[in-house]
């Protein structure tokens, strides 16, 4: 069930003149937006001379419907870091002279995300109880009491207040100028909303009495009551229909959904990967269908409702995305892609040997673009390899199977880096999260392979901590390749990713320019204290050994 | 894991006092194998007598291991060591003070021992649910290494029955095992967090999974192999080469020696380069070695040769198992732990039934290699189709903590 906030606001002017603040909030419901949460913002301008009310009502506004604009694969800090940004730039363009706080609140999943800039202020109110979450941006000197040293428009640069706070239903999240502020103190004397009291109403009446303790300022106060939030990650990413059953008993002719099965083409150890007919549509699809007995185990469910979610929001041509259904269509745990002749770079490996330069080179500037296509989305694939990539009979191929994808909106450090081991960068064996440095790396060792047909630090097992020595030269194995060409390869499987490929962009260059890549470094130097140790350790065991056998004779001789 | 902070990550005393457990308790476990002569001398027990009296300590084992690993999830580990200890004192005292005399004490004496084999599903959980996530596996590996406790029992036990008589040995077998009570009262305690007990239908569900009935039976041959060979080696040198009970015990003591050093070493190699390339290594190693022991059946150094091969093999892929299913079997470890170990013991039982057996029915114990190879090659092509099905993508995304 998507969530449930009740919002409410009031402002009431200075006696000296127009009211110069501005508060906004925007409720969602339901639909393309409800991923992006509940949005709360309040501006006060300064300096009316100069346009401050004018400024505070564009920032807040553009806040909002930026919010909304930005992409749903970015964490909440990094869309709030660019708005405000934004803000301050577009204020600094086109409000020259004029400045105003800004406090905006995003109610997204189970956290309160927010943005603070000078001296309005954010609170946390729960079972009566309010605590301030901002600190107000203003000199300390009591003599500076209201001069504002962080605001919009202020200066070049913003170093705005960018957090989150968990939050429970129940809580009351309250936004307010310092026009009401100076006059209440919410910690001490809390809001309290009376019985059957519209928050509008109890808005109203929390300005009046602002106004009514002194308050000579514009005094606006924005509440919000949360009163459902998502209770599960299947909530979330499900919307309305979290709790589809899993299809039971794929096989081939099986119809649902006006969906018909025609041949499986593949599956892992959860999923399988169905070839079907779309009668509704009249065309050819891929359905991925969880299997029902993984189904049960906890988050194998979220983990698949969010690959969906993920798939739908990338859209490049290299990539095969998700295709959304008619709303109600569909009635089981499953989801839809379009159908492209062609196979698994896999497949064809293995039936025709390996790819020739051309075809190589053309992989890697199909992929790499699709990839920095994913990674400005805030999203890294972590599983390239020729499995995941399909290759159509005129040779164009696309990325597939977004099953372990990383997206930075939903990311929380912790845990091993899911990925294929024999892919995966040397620095992730020692602990280092994704990165582009490791998608470059499992795209450099999906070419090596490809010309090659091997890996090029052999086949690594999971549940091991390889050592990476230098690989042999792809040219080694197949001496069609051009110089230019390993050295590119070899480039973007260097075991030290300082020595790789610093971006995407890079490898494309070289691969579009068929340029060699320069003053590559020296093999690294074989540790020697290893080595050492190894080998002591082999001729101490042949020595037990040897003792052994020589007790035994001599017991025996006895 | 640097050493230092593994030291002050867990609770030495605890780790200490587990290993030391396990190792007398192994000690004490594989007993009847190097007395086998001896005991087999005075009761004239005929080979499949003999094979059976070594291996149902393993078969009492694997049962004894499964029981007091529920035991451990619910009254605690330390209270079901000191039961299990106990048990075993109070099996060995009777053995000892009783005289006992006829095959059927001996026995029933076995079955005691078996408990001390399920030592190893108390002192692994013992010692590693002090440490975090990351260096239970090296906590396992420590509180587990207590296999050198088997090479004690072969240098010793012979000499001390061929001087004060194989019923004395119980007796004194008692003083290291008090000793160890003791010391494990006071050092060894049960860990702040416990994790909730493991239901049988959790067991059910493992079972479901494939890896757990292949790591079962790869588990069953080498930890089968290795301690079915501890518990028979001294009868085989003496059987077939006429070599004295003492002298024997030297040189099963040497071949078991191998096994144990190996254990880590295992470990290390699986870590490095992969634990299912390292087992498909090891069991061909040891199915030639194996092999070949029966073919140069009549040549010692050649039998000892390939033995103490066949012993690294063995106790390498120990450690190579070992190696995996913590890791492997992250969430279940406890479960796993509980069906290997058991599986080990059935296989331990088997071989050394088998070698018997062998020999009554055929008058060679070749048979019973054989069919031993047999299984490690069936091992072998069994990690063919675990490589295969492994080759996929590894973890899932939401082993981080969502955002949301």
């Amino acid at each position: 069930m998507p969530i449930s906030v009740l919002v409410g606001q009031a402002s009431l002017p200075s006696p000296h003149g127009p009211n110069q603040d501005y508060a906004g909030a925007v409720t969602p419901d339901g639909g393309e937006f409800s991923t992006k949460g509940v949005v709360l913002a309040i501006a006060d301008g300064v300096g009316k001379v100069r346009g401050g009310g004018v400024l505070a009502e564009a920032t807040v506004r553009t806040f909002l419907t930026g919010w909304y604009a930005s992409p749903e694969t970015w964490s909440a800090s990094r869309c709030l870091g660019v708005l405000g940004k934004e803000a301050n730039d577009a204020a600094r363009r086109d409000h020259p002279g004029a400045a105003c706080t800004l406090t905006a609140a995003v109610v997204l999943g189970r956290f309160l995300h927010v943005l603070h800039l000078g001296d309005s202020r954010a609170w946390l109110v729960r079972q009566g109880q309010a605590r301030q979450l901002t600190t107000d941006h203003v000199w300390d000197a009591p003599e500076m009491r209201s001069v504002l040293h962080r605001a919009v428009g202020l200066d070049e640069e913003i170093s705005p207040q960018i957090f989150r706070e968990e939050i429970r239903e129940g809580d009351l999240v309250v936004l307010a100028t310092d026009g009401f502020h100076k006059a209440i103190d919410l910690v001490s004397e809390p809001l309290v909303i009376e019985e059957g009291e519209s928050l509008d109403a109890a808005a109203h009446r929390a300005v009046r009495m602002a106004k009514t303790r002194g308050s000579d300022d514009d005094a606006t106060i924005l509440l919000a009551r949360i009163d459902r939030l998502p209770t599960s990650e299947a909530g979330f990413f499900g919307g309305s229909e979290p709790e589809l059953p899993a299809v039971e008993g794929a096989r081939e002719g099986l119809e649902f959904d006006g969906f018909r099965l025609q041949k499986k083409l593949g599956g892992g150890r959860r999923t399988s990967v169905w070839l079907a007919d779309d009668h509704e549509e009249e065309r050819r699809v891929v359905i991925k269908i969880p299997d029902p007995q993984s189904v049960l185990e906890p988050g194998v469910r979220e983990e698949f409702l969010r690959e969906e979610w993920v798939g739908k929001r990338i859209q490049h041509p290299a990539v095969v995305p998700v295709i959304g259904l008619r709303g109600g269509r569909r009635t089981r745990l499953y989801y839809v892609m379009p159908w492209t002749s062609g196979t698994s770079l896999r497949r064809i490996l293995t039936r025709e040997g390996f790819l020739d330069a051309y075809a190589v080179t053309q992989l890697g500037l199909e992929l790499a673009p699709a990839l920095r296509a994913m990674h400005r989305l805030g999203v890294l694939h972590r599983d390239i390899k020729p499995d995941n990539i399909l290759r159509d009979d005129l040779g164009r191929n696309r990325l597939t199977d977004l099953g372990v994808a990383q997206v930075e909106a939903f990311f929380d450090e912790r845990g091993s880096e899911p990925g294929t081991p024999s892919y995966m960068a040397p620095e992730m064996f020692l602990g280092s999260p994704a990165s582009e440095a490791t998608e470059i790396f499992a795209l450099g060792v999906t070419l090596y392979e490809s010309l090659t047909r091997r890996l090029p630090y052999g086949e690594i097992e999971p549940f091991t901590r390889p050592k990476f020595s230098l690989a042999p030269p792809a040219s080694r194995f197949n001496p069609q390749i051009p110089p230019w060409l390993d050295s590119v390869v070899m480039c973007a499987i260097e075991p030290d990713p300082k020595n790789r490929f610093k971006a995407l962009s890079e490898l494309e260059f070289h691969l579009e320019r068929r340029e060699r890549v320069s003053d590559q470094n020296s093999p690294p130097p074989v540790d020697p204290e290893r080595r050492l140790r190894f080998w002591i350790g082999l001729a101490l065991l042949g020595l037990l050994l040897s003792f052994a056998e020589a007790v035994a004779l001599v017991a025996v001789k006895k | 894991m640097q050493i230092k902070e593994f030291m002050k990550a867990g609770h030495p005393p605890t780790l200490f006092a587990s290993f030391l457990y396990f190792d007398i308790s192994f000690m004490i476990w594989v007993l009847l194998g190097p007395l086998g002569v001896a005991i087999a001398k005075d009761l004239h027990l005929s080979p499949s007598q003999k094979g059976f009296m070594v291996a149902l300590p393993y078969l009492s084992g694997a049962f004894a291991r499964f029981f007091m690993g529920m035991a451990v999830d619910r009254i605690g580990a330390k209270v079901t060591g000191a039961i299990g200890q106990i048990l075993v004192i109070g099996g060995l005292s009777w053995a000892w003070l009783s005289h006992i005399q006829t095959l059927s004490e001996v026995q029933i004496l076995g079955l005691f021992l078996g408990i001390a084999g399920a030592s190893f599903a108390v002192s692994l959980p013992l010692a590693s649910r002090w440490y975090p996530p990351e260096a239970q596996g090296l906590a396992m590996g420590i509180a587990g290494a207590g296999n050198s406790g088997t090479v004690f029992s072969a240098l010793f036990a012979p000499l001390l029955a061929k001087h004060f008589g194989w019923n004395a040995v119980f007796g004194m077998a008692l003083i290291p095992a008090v000793v160890t009570l003791v010391l494990y009262l006071i050092l060894a305690k049960d860990a702040p967090h416990q994790p909730p007990p493991k239901t049988l239908k959790q067991y059910g569900e493992m079972l479901g999974d494939r890896d757990t009935w292949w790591f079962m039976a790869f588990y069953s041959v080498t930890f089968g192999g290795f301690s079915g060979l501890a518990a028979s080696l001294v009868i085989y040198f003496n059987a077939q080469f006429g070599i004295d009970a003492v002298h024997a015990g030297y040189l099963a003591a040497g071949c078991v020696l191998a096994g144990s050093v190996a254990r880590p070493v295992g470990g290390r190699v699986a870590d490095r380069f992969g634990g299912i390339r390292t087992l498909q290594i090891l069991y061909g190693v040891v199915a030639v070695s194996l092999a070949l022991v029966t073919i140069f059946y009549s040549n010692l150094i050649l039998t000892l040769v390939f033995f103490v091969t066949g012993m690294l093999g063995l106790g390498m892929g120990n450690g190579s198992v070992f190696q995996i299913i913590p890791q492997r079997f992250r969430k279940e470890i406890g479960i796993m732990t509980g069906l290997v170990g058991m599986a080990g013991g059935i296989g331990g039982f088997y071989l050394a039934t088998s070698l018997g057996m062998s020999k009554q029915l055929t008058g060679s114990y070749q048979a019973g290699f054989l069919v031993f190879v047999a299984l490690a090659v069936f091992a072998l092509l069994g990690l063919v189709g675990v490589k295969r099905r492994w080759r996929s993508t590894w973890g899932s995304p939401l082993n981080t903590t969502a955002r949301i």
